[in-house]
């Protein structure tokens, strides 16, 4: 199992069940919000029964605070940090990161031609397979299969009847899906694979495929109003602009050792007024507007830059955490220290 | 008071007579100044070297060891760098690629179980089976791979650099390399007033110009080729000698065809190689006079440095640090039978010594590097034994028992030791990978993270010799056992707090260069092991779970998860912190964590059994 379903399970979780039966579950071990909780007032209450807050124990009173504190950060960074990335080529200019482990069913509004329209549906919505209905489409979706991960091929003769709803329309009618076992791994991409009819009016107009393997959009026409349907991944918007005008791969002279990557970024934030040129490289992040974009992966022979995006709102409690257990252990060891060589010089 | 000055002085001279023996005999077996050869300047590995140190890399990669024996005689790396690229033939005959695995032995042909080492002519008969088995190897993944499939494919591995070697200055086989270069001047010079004019047909040439035309062809492949695989580069930037961009000379003399004019190093290399050649020493030695005072009229301080690194070569102050502890390690075991007093004070001082020693390689490192002391593995271990010596002289300095200078001698020895084996992998200062590329960070999280181990072995040496003084022998008394008590209390106390904050500044490095704070990566998982552990030990002395002996018996098993942190993460190659995969070492970290639980277990026995507690 990979590091981040890993976390997932164990870490960013209350319990931790254990799948006894298909579908039953089990919570057999406590997961790390409930363990951090816990681990929380266990502290607390060290402090309270060993009168850690008089004079004399300040050091440790500090060292405990501090852990208290890390418990605090950890378990608002496991609640409010989002991590996206931004996959950006050279001269390419976006105003978006995406998160590549969660997927949306993205429905876009091209009629009005300054802004585009988009509602997205949430892959945990999907998932749950039932009628999605929004205020603003005038239709519903039903989700009539929703696969966690698929092989899609195109369709011929040999292939037999599948037990997966007919598709009617777009695309998907020409491709045979095939359902797979998920994977767990870090760096496999899970084609999730869904069927959904849409019902204007009580009406079926079909049935769609939508998949993380079309990567293109599918024009559906409802009620003389034309809409795109893409699933893909999830999107976080930002107010600003950002253009990659060079991405730079530097590795030593004679060797195939890096020696540095670095992205030159032009921002253009429109609201603040800021437009100015960033160099994004190794230590080196842009923190702007609560995000942090910090140079992660590249690819297409060093044309396209992969930063990794964070928006952390409790990133600062680590560093004042451990500022503060830092300075309760310097404190006891140091006075440890001093108790000593006193009682060595008598 | 006699007795005594006569052992220290015994010890001096022991000292200084390991000092003086240890120290290479110097290069020059014949009358050419191979030790000015090998302070030239190069670019090898993406770093600016003598060629002293490119040919200890190289032949330590290919052969285990930094010199080589050939007929009895000993032959300096330089040495051999030199006649494989002058006389390429002559060095294809030097014994240099170690074969250790008997199943490649065999597949070679090397019955003789006492032969070790093949020379490169032995091999070339089984080029073609080697080929064929690594073509095979290729398609299995690293880790799928058996034990004779890796020697195969280190073998041809080391084929390869030796081949890249040798053709990277002139392609082997020339053998008057000052003709080669003049006449492919002359030759182009005479085509010339041709090339320009493009009017021309290969047809209308006259015989002789054909033949030009030719020659320059293939000189230019050679060199084409010589550009492609070498290793070595040894011609500065004309423009900007500080710039590292140095040129091959394969592209040194191509670039002729460009400016009409060769870089002033390449005649001077020429010739002095036709010296070796021909054996005319002293055309040797001046032509070598002339490269070096080239480079140090165009940039004196990477001739500086290069001499540093050639001294730091020569000295090979570890080695010496290594022998010097485990002279200590020896006095210290005769000093419990015979003459306690003046041996351990002999020990004492002599541990000063080495200690000094081993700082001075260790400072060397770092001026010669531009670097804090750890950035690899390697240094991590050097870093190790420095502090745990370190830490045992303070000890010693309160404690005054001799202990802490005994655990200080084998901790420095078996780190040094290892230290020793990860130096055979190559270049021990090797550039820094780009997320490691930051001075800032290395000397503080790094450091302070490997304080942080070096106090924790401290700790677990000492509920070592706890343990096993306690069981085997009566000379531990109650009041010994408070003072080791309190020996490793503190050093406990020391270790949380260094591992502690060496792993908060690592969380905070993580955070300003991948964006999170922790990852769960299996190096940082090792470190936080580290840190609860001491925590553990802390709070459990203080609630009274564990007293003296559960103590010592904690800090042993942070002996385990020390080593686990520190190598077992790189075994497992899994992780943003993993250097590389190490079989060999896997077995020693093996072998050391079923060794410290059987101390563990040991320590466990009823006391009634210990030896210490039988004399009551």
């Amino acid at each position: 199992m990979g590091i981040y379903l890993t976390q997932k399970k164990f870490f960013q979780s209350f319990l931790i069940f254990w799948e006894a039966y298909p579908n039953m579950m089990i919570p057999v071990f406590p997961g790390g919000r409930l363990l951090g909780i816990i681990l929380f007032f266990n502290l607390l209450s060290v402090v309270y029964t060993n009168k850690l807050y008089t004079k004399k124990k300040w050091g440790l009173l500090l060292v405990h605070l501090g852990i208290m504190t890390f418990f605090i950060g950890g378990g608002l960074t496991s609640f409010y940090a989002i991590e996206s990335q931004l996959s950006i080529e050279e001269g390419e200019t976006k105003n978006f990161t995406e998160d590549f482990r969660k997927l949306e069913l993205a429905i876009i509004d091209r009629t009005n031609p300054d802004l585009d329209t988009v509602i997205s549906i949430p892959q945990s919505m999907l998932k749950k397979q039932n009628v999605i209905s929004y205020p603003e489409i005038p239709f519903n979706i039903v989700i009539k299969s929703y696969l966690d991960n698929a092989e899609l091929s195109s369709k011929t003769s040999n292939h037999s009847i599948q037990e997966l709803p007919q598709v009617t329309h777009g695309i998907g009618a020409e491709i045979f899906v095939k359902s797979k076992a998920e994977f767990v791994q870090d760096n496999f991409v899970n084609f999730v694979t869904v069927h959904a009819e849409i019902l204007s009016n009580n009406k079926s107009l079909g049935t769609w495929l939508f998949s993380r393997a079309i990567e293109q959009t599918q024009l559906i026409e409802i009620e003389n109003k034309r809409y795109e349907f893409i699933l893909r991944p999830v999107r976080y918007y930002t107010s600003y602009d950002l253009t990659l005008k060079d991405f730079r791969h530097d590795i030593y002279p004679g060797t195939d050792i890096p020696k540095n990557f670095s992205s030159l970024i032009h921002l253009n934030d429109p609201e603040k007024q800021e437009v100015r040129d960033v160099l994004i490289y190794m230590n080196h992040p842009l923190r702007y507007q609560g995000k942090t974009y910090y140079q992660a992966s590249f690819g297409k022979d060093d044309t396209l830059s992969i930063l990794q995006v964070v928006q952390n709102p409790a990133w600062l409690f680590p560093y004042l955490a451990c500022s503060m257990v830092a300075a309760g252990l310097i404190f006891q060891f140091l006075s440890y220290l001093i108790r000593f060589s006193k009682k060595n010089n008598r | 008071m006699k007795n005594k000055l006569i052992i220290i002085s015994i010890l001096f001279m022991l000292g200084y007579f390991l000092l003086y023996r240890i120290s290479p005999s110097d290069m020059s077996s014949s009358s050419l100044n191979v030790k000015k050869f090998a302070t030239i300047p190069v670019l090898h590995n993406g770093r600016l070297k003598p060629i002293d140190s490119a040919a200890r890399n190289s032949l330590t990669l290919i052969q285990g060891k930094q010199t080589l024996k050939y007929n009895g005689v000993k032959i300096s790396a330089s040495e051999w760098l030199l006649t494989l690229w002058s006389q390429s033939e002559k060095a294809d005959a030097f014994p240099v690629f170690l074969i250790n695995n008997p199943e490649v032995q065999m597949l070679l042909g090397m019955f003789d179980l006492k032969k070790k080492t093949v020379s490169y002519n032995e091999l070339v008969p089984h080029f073609e089976t080697i080929t064929n088995q690594t073509n095979t190897i290729q398609k299995i993944e690293d880790q799928l791979r058996s034990p004779f499939q890796k020697e195969v494919f280190s073998l041809y591995q080391r084929i390869m650099l030796y081949h890249r070697l040798k053709n990277s200055f002139f392609v082997e086989g020339t053998h008057s390399f000052y003709q080669t270069v003049s006449s492919f001047e002359k030759n182009i010079q005479e085509m010339r007033s041709f090339v320009k004019e493009t009017n021309h047909k290969f047809e209308d040439l006259t015989e002789k110009q054909k033949q030009i035309l030719v020659s320059i062809d293939t000189t230019i492949q050679q060199f084409n080729y010589v550009d492609q695989i070498n290793i070595v580069k040894p011609l500065p930037s004309l423009d900007d000698p500080m710039n590292d961009h140095w040129n091959s000379m394969g592209a040194g003399i191509t670039n002729y065809l460009d400016n009409y004019s060769f870089h002033p190093l390449i005649n001077l290399f020429a010739k002095s190689l036709d010296a070796v050649n021909h054996n005319q020493p002293e055309l040797f030695n001046k032509s070598i006079e002339r490269i070096l005072a080239y480079h140090e009229l165009r940039a004196p301080r990477v001739t500086r440095f290069a001499k540093g690194e050639l001294l730091f070569n020569e000295v090979q102050f570890f080695m010496k640090s290594i022998i010097l502890y485990f002279c200590i390690f020896l006095l210290l075991c005769i000093s419990w039978l015979r003459w306690p007093a003046h041996l351990t004070k002999a020990g004492f001082y002599l541990l000063l010594i080495a200690f000094g020693i081993h700082t001075m390689g260790l400072l060397f490192r770092i001026i010669l590097q531009g670097r804090p002391p750890v950035t690899n593995l390697y240094s991590s271990a050097i870093f190790i034994g420095w502090v745990s010596v370190g830490l045992g002289i303070i000890l010693e300095r309160y404690y005054k028992n001799k202990i802490a200078v005994f655990l200080s001698a084998v901790l420095g020895f078996i780190t040094l030791i290892i230290a020793h084996n990860l130096s055979l992998s190559g270049d021990t200062m090797e550039m820094m990978q780009a997320v490691l590329d930051s001075n800032f960070w290395l000397s503080t999280h790094v450091v302070t993270v490997t304080i942080g181990y070096s106090s924790t072995y401290v700790a677990g040496f000492i509920g070592l010799f706890y343990v096993f003084r306690g069981l085997l022998s009566s000379s531990l008394t109650q009041n010994d056992q408070k003072e080791l008590y309190r020996m490793a209390y503190g050093i406990v106390c020391f270790s949380l707090l260094f591992s502690f904050v060496g792993t908060i500044l690592g969380g905070i490095w993580a955070d300003q260069s991948w964006g999170r704070f922790w990852g769960w990566d299996p190096k940082e998982n090792g470190a936080l092991m580290i840190v609860l552990w001491n925590a553990i030990i802390l709070h459990a002395r203080l609630s009274g779970i564990i007293r003296i002996r559960g103590f010592m018996l904690c800090a042993i098993f942070g002996n385990i998860l020390t080593s686990f942190s520190w190598f077992g993460v790189n075994i497992l190659g899994v992780g943003l912190h993993s250097y590389g995969f190490m079989d060999k070492a896997f077995f020693w970290l093996l072998l050391f964590i079923v060794t410290q639980f059987v101390a563990i277990s040991l320590g466990l026995i009823s006391k009634k059994y210990w030896k210490s507690e039988l004399i009551k």
